[in-house]
């Protein structure tokens, strides 16, 4: 299948490691060039384009604090410089808000709000004007089984993503610029210490009907799916790609 | 209908604007006694008030700027003092905003969007929960709206669809204590004094093609925390005569 991806810009925040450097590579395959960043971990980043820089496309790498709107401004400036336009966000960077309502303090919130909703809403506005320029875009952003499952905090964040994303699709698609979430169940992923799923958050039972965890490439395909030309009238939805943990 | 809400302590979330006045009267018709915050004037604030106290229930208020739990949280620990126990939190956290297209939209607007309604909920909920574990009941509920679902302005989609994502949260991990959370989603009904930011006007093409009415809304949050709702948790009630079906 042609996803018509070729000689695209995709920017993928957060793609050092798990769903985001599998997304990085699924879109070299596809011939998209990259253009990725991090806030801190610049080794992994470098790791993930000399992974995708395989299949001949060109990566762009920078640091950038997705939380902060001078830096998110300056990276999206800084790609457009090197590639002229960018057509796919795909907003991959996230902090859980781990536990539950009484345990999650001031600063894990304020950390998890920025990370997993200001992000999303500082990288679209970022991209947004190339994108109508364009009259072509697509934003795909995360949420998770949480929504579902329920969890005060990462639930909470993670619908407020999908509110986002919704009132970006009902403004944007007369531009052709879609906008839509991948809400990934349990899936095989290193975490950092303290990320750990929480024991309220619901992920620990694998009796659903694909009774295993997900791989990352199995959410990176659906990502690439959204961005494909293909994708062009599937705007403000939700796929879910959780092995039929929850059907919605 | 015999609610069980005779004697339960029923805090409002700002009970002036939005359906806070009307929701605290239904309550007040039940037998609750009430605790009552808001924002606005303390003039709008005692209207609220007398209106409660001629159904001969007993009522507190409290000055609280919108979305700040600390505030808050004074005044639900005055209820209990005064009352005895916290039973029913009404959360009508809003900060109405004049929608904006995306593009205009500021990133300090959007914060403040945000945190006000959204952050301040969360924390306003943290603070209150509690106070119902205490007594191993309680009822959580929350007001979410259209922007949800249908995409409206950023702000009021992300905060009112993340209050569902709240309040689900609430449902699964306070159920075990009997407490309930659930969500009001008003669409199309007018809110008494309610500035035109957020409003459905009624179209032929709806299934009730007129206005909400404020006490179709307040009857919802009366039915959800009736001692005979204890079953119904984590959902979302639609209120919007049909617009959006769920």
């Amino acid at each position: 299948m042609d996803t018509g991806l070729k000689g695209k810009t995709v920017l993928i925040t957060g793609a050092t490691r798990n769903h985001g450097r599998a997304s990085a590579i699924a879109f070299a395959e596809e011939g998209a060039n990259l253009l990725l960043c991090t806030r801190s971990s610049m080794d992994m980043l470098e790791e993930t384009a000399r992974l995708a820089s395989k299949s001949g496309v060109r990566v762009v790498t920078g640091a950038c604090d997705v939380t902060d709107e001078t830096q998110v401004d300056a990276f999206v400036q800084m790609g457009l410089t090197e590639f002229g336009h960018i057509d796919v966000l795909v907003n991959n960077a996230a902090w859980r808000a781990r536990g539950d309502l009484l345990s999650i303090d001031e600063d894990l919130w304020q950390t998890a709000l920025g990370v997993n909703l200001h992000a999303p809403f500082l990288t679209s506005k970022a991209v947004l004007p190339n994108m109508v320029r364009n009259n072509w875009g697509r934003i795909i952003n995360y949420s998770g089984i949480s929504p579902f499952r329920g969890a005060s905090g990462q639930g909470t964040l993670k619908m407020a993503t999908e509110g986002l994303t919704r009132a970006i699709a009902q403004e944007y698609g007369r531009y052709n610029i879609t906008a839509n979430c991948i809400g990934p169940g349990s899936i095989a992923v290193a975490r950092t210490p303290g990320q750990e799923t929480g024991p309220n958050e619901g992920h620990g039972s694998l009796n659903i009907p694909v009774p295993r965890q997900g791989t990352v490439e199995e959410c990176s395909a659906a990502v690439v799916f959204l961005a494909s030309e293909q994708a062009s009238y599937i705007t403000g939805q939700n796929y879910l790609v959780n092995g039929g943990a929850y059907f919605h | 209908m015999n609610t069980g809400l005779e004697g339960k302590t029923v805090l409002v979330v700002e009970s002036v604007n939005h359906f806070g006045r009307p929701t605290a009267v239904a309550f007040a018709k039940e037998g609750a006694n009430l605790v009552l915050a808001s924002a606005q004037s303390s003039e709008a604030l005692e209207e609220t008030a007398r209106q409660v106290s001629d159904q001969g229930v007993r009522v507190i208020t409290g000055a609280c700027a919108t979305g700040n739990s600390s505030q808050l949280s004074e005044l639900a620990q005055r209820g209990v003092a005064e009352f005895g126990h916290l039973d029913v939190l009404v959360n009508n956290t809003m900060l109405p905003v004049a929608p904006e297209s995306f593009s205009e939209l500021t990133f300090n607007s959007w914060k403040q969007k945000i945190e006000t309604e959204l952050q301040g909920s969360f924390f306003i909920c943290q603070r209150i929960v509690p106070l119902m574990v205490e007594n191993n009941w309680g009822r959580v509920i929350n007001f979410s709206g259209l922007a949800a679902f249908q995409g409206s302005d950023a702000g009021s989609s992300a905060s009112e669809y993340g209050i569902i994502g709240l309040t689900r949260g609430i449902a699964r991990e306070y159920g075990k204590h009997n407490i309930t959370a659930n969500c009001i989603c008003p669409g199309g009904a007018q809110a008494p004094g309610e500035s035109d930011a957020q409003v459905y006007p009624p179209s032929d093409s709806d299934p009730m093609p007129r206005w909400g009415k404020p006490e179709e809304i307040a009857y919802l949050a009366v039915t959800i925390a009736a001692q005979d709702a204890g079953y119904l948790t984590g959902q979302c009630l639609m209120a919007n005569g049909g617009k959006y079906l769920l």
